[in-house]
């Protein structure tokens, strides 16, 4: 599925938006006036303008996502790995545990999921 | 809106003086705190504003209006750049270019003039479109930025940090800085709000916007934005110490945008010179206290130096001001003195003044006249115009001459600038005009040709004959026959008058008030010999003569016997009067 892009600043509005959906848009910009910021026209605005793309839908002034959460993050690290990586996860995963500290909590959970994905 | 137009070339001219005293002396000035340069450019902006200015003799302002808004109507134009080289390499050319040909209505250096200024008010609005569409992308780009927190926002459409808005400055920031760079940043952007740069920068820029023909203007706005950035930077390392000054010139240098456009309102960090910018951070060192002195007090100076206009110039004697207009005659053969004595200072700079005269076939001398041994310095003329220029004049007082050998002269002097202390370049402009010496004429003409028609018819001892005219129309005309000589005609009504005068008394004894027709033969060299005089015939004849004869309009003044009688009858009373008073007191001093 073609993700569509979704910038840092609309990104953010999203993640308000999955913590709360379904809402209806008057208290969707009520929080995006508190938490971003934003004036009540930007907020209408960036709804409109996600909704163009087929990121969120606006349906009787009740906002909902198109698409999750995980489906963007793991868009994300699709583009990175392609862009930057030549398309080798191996290669974005060791440069990942190289440079940053992984706690032994942090290993302990990648395990688990690499032994979930081993499985499943 | 032309003299708005030359008010503001004028004052850029003006400022431009001032940038470039600011440029050398910022130069000079390099370690002084940039604080101090900043203000110098504030000194520029008062110069372009204020209309007005206190004057002084410190002042090194060349001249404080350099297009005189006359240039329009003047019959020479120059203009005066207060740099007497400058003068006479312009001068000339303007004049041969611009002066109005004389019989044309339009002066070419109004319809000029005309153009520039709406040339400047086009690139005035233009301008003004472009900031003004620049400012709302920008506002509309960065709309769905993110509070940080106060008024620091962050958007992933900034490249470059930068301060946006006039009342309500806001910080933008980009996405992922790291806590380091951000801590530099946010130090540096809220140091230009309380330095208030948000104002400033807009403020030069609005100026340039309205001076922006004068690409000097553009040159102290690209360094009034350095400096800003570099009296910014120095605020805000004045309290760091030397390894965070190290850090700060590595967001500094992290930071760095190459933009080459000037805009008016985001305070970009990265915007301008980083490399001087490193330099000056890693190199600050607190200046010494008279570092700081010397700065102000150059500083000041500049102010006094180029705030102030030129002084009037001093008049060593005479009693009138730039500007008057003398007129007086010359017999021939006369010399005339023009009012004020000069006083020159010194030997060394040739001086130039420009004089312009009609008729252009005169042959006019003037010049200089030491006023101890009478020598002159003159320059000859014949064509209505000259420039002159004498070099080597010793010091000493002059007065300045003019004079014609040929003929009757009325002339007029307007002094347009004139500097007696020093070795200044003075230019007056001067006419001499021979109309009135024409008209003057041609009255004489017709009185004499009046007593003449009238002499014959019985006038006895003791009588005296006068006359008085009021011409209503003339006529130019060509060569009545093969004398080739030009004729005109001269429509007047002619009241001829003749008194007595006994016991004190004044008496009227006899006269005639008739429209009169004169032609004349008109010489070269302006004399008027009587070709024909024409009255109309009585009775019925009288009205239709007088319309068949008299031209246009005249005609009805002509038949009008109410209209000049009273003022005629006056003048011929008063000239009676004078004649007879001047009898009497004759006769009793004999």
């Amino acid at each position: 599925m073609e993700m569509p892009k979704i910038f840092e600043s609309e990104y953010r509005f999203c993640l308000i938006l999955w913590n709360h959906e379904p809402i209806k848009s008057t208290e969707l910009v009520k929080l995006c006036q508190e938490q971003l910021g934003w004036k009540p026209t930007t907020t209408y605005t960036v709804i409109k303008r996600l909704s163009e793309r087929g990121v969120v839908k606006n349906e009787k002034t009740v906002v909902t996502s198109l698409v999750s959460k995980d489906e963007v993050q793991a868009a994300e690290i699709d583009e990175l790995v392609e862009k930057k990586f030549e398309g080798s996860m191996p290669a974005f995963l060791a440069a990942f545990a190289k440079h940053q500290k992984l706690s032994q909590e942090d290993v302990d959970a990648v395990q688990g999921m690499i032994d979930q994905y081993r499985e499943g | 809106m032309e003299a708005v137009f030359l008010g503001a070339l004028n004052r850029s001219i003006t400022a431009g003086w001032l940038v470039l005293a600011v440029v050398v002396l910022r130069l000079l000035l390099k370690k002084a705190p940039k604080r101090i340069t900043c203000l110098l450019w504030a000194l520029v902006a008062i110069r372009l504003v204020c209309p007005f200015s206190y004057e002084s003799a410190l002042s090194l302002i060349p001249s404080a209006e350099t297009v005189s808004p006359e240039i329009l109507y003047t019959r020479s134009p120059t203009i005066q750049t207060g740099i007497p080289a400058l003068n006479s390499a312009v001068n000339p050319l303007i004049l041969q270019s611009f002066t109005p040909a004389v019989g044309v209505s339009a002066n070419p250096l109004q319809i000029w003039t005309f153009l520039a200024s709406v040339l400047w008010l086009m690139g005035i609005a233009a301008m003004l479109l472009y900031t003004l569409i620049s400012y709302i992308r920008l506002q509309r780009r960065v709309q769905t930025a993110v509070l940080l927190r106060e008024n620091i926002w962050q958007s992933e459409y900034v490249t470059s940090p930068f301060v946006l808005g006039i009342i309500c400055p806001r910080i933008y920031l980009p996405f992922g800085m790291s806590e380091e760079d951000m801590t530099h940043v946010i130090a540096h952007e809220q140091t230009h709000i309380r330095r208030r740069d948000h104002w400033w920068k807009p403020l030069g820029f609005f100026l340039l916007i309205v001076y922006w023909f004068n690409p000097l203007l553009w040159m102290a706005y690209v360094l009034l934005c350095r400096d800003i950035e570099l009296a910014c930077d120095e605020r805000v390392i004045r309290d760091l110490g030397g390894e965070a000054r190290a850090d700060y010139s590595a967001t500094l240098l992290k930071c760095s945008v190459s933009r080459s456009s000037i805009a008016a309102c985001p305070l970009a960090f990265g915007e301008v010179g980083v490399k001087q910018r490193v330099k000056n951070v890693l190199n600050y060192k607190k200046p010494a206290f008279w570092v700081i002195l010397v700065a102000v007090i150059a500083g000041l100076s500049v102010a006094v130096c180029f705030l102030t206009d030129p002084a009037a110039p001093k008049i060593a004697d005479g009693n009138f001001t730039l500007g008057d207009t003398f007129s007086f005659t010359l017999e021939p053969s006369e010399t005339a003195y023009y009012p004020p004595e000069i006083t020159l200072q010194d030997d060394s700079s040739p001086l130039q003044y420009t004089l312009t005269y009609s008729p252009s076939d005169l042959r006019v001398e003037f010049g200089l006249m030491a006023e101890d041994d009478g020598t002159e310095y003159l320059t000859e003329s014949v064509g209505g115009r000259a420039i002159g220029r004498i070099r080597d004049v010793p010091a000493g007082k002059y007065r300045v001459f003019i004079r014609s050998s040929e003929k009757n002269l009325e002339y007029s002097v307007t002094a347009k600038s004139l500097t007696i202390e020093g070795n200044m370049a003075f230019d007056f402009a001067g006419t001499i005009d021979d109309t009135q010496q024409k008209a003057r004429s041609l009255d004489a003409a017709i009185t004499a040709a009046v007593l003449e028609e009238n002499r014959d018819a019985h006038i006895s001892a003791g009588e005296f004959a006068c006359e008085s005219h009021a011409i209503l129309a003339t006529e130019a005309g060509g060569p009545a026959d093969s004398n080739q000589t030009d004729t005109m005609t001269v429509y007047a009504l002619v009241l001829y008058q003749r008194y007595t005068y006994a016991d004190g008394e004044l008496a009227e004894s006899s006269g005639s008030y008739i429209p009169t027709a004169l032609t004349f033969d008109v010489s070269v060299s302006g004399e008027y010999m009587l070709r024909e005089y024409w009255i109309p015939r009585d009775g019925s004849y009288y009205a239709d003569d007088i319309r068949e004869k008299f031209p246009g309009s005249s005609a009805q003044d002509a038949l009008d016997d109410q209209k000049y009688i009273e003022l005629l009858q006056k003048d011929c009373d008063t000239q009676a009067q004078t004649y007879f008073s001047g009898a009497d007191v004759a006769a009793e001093t004999k």
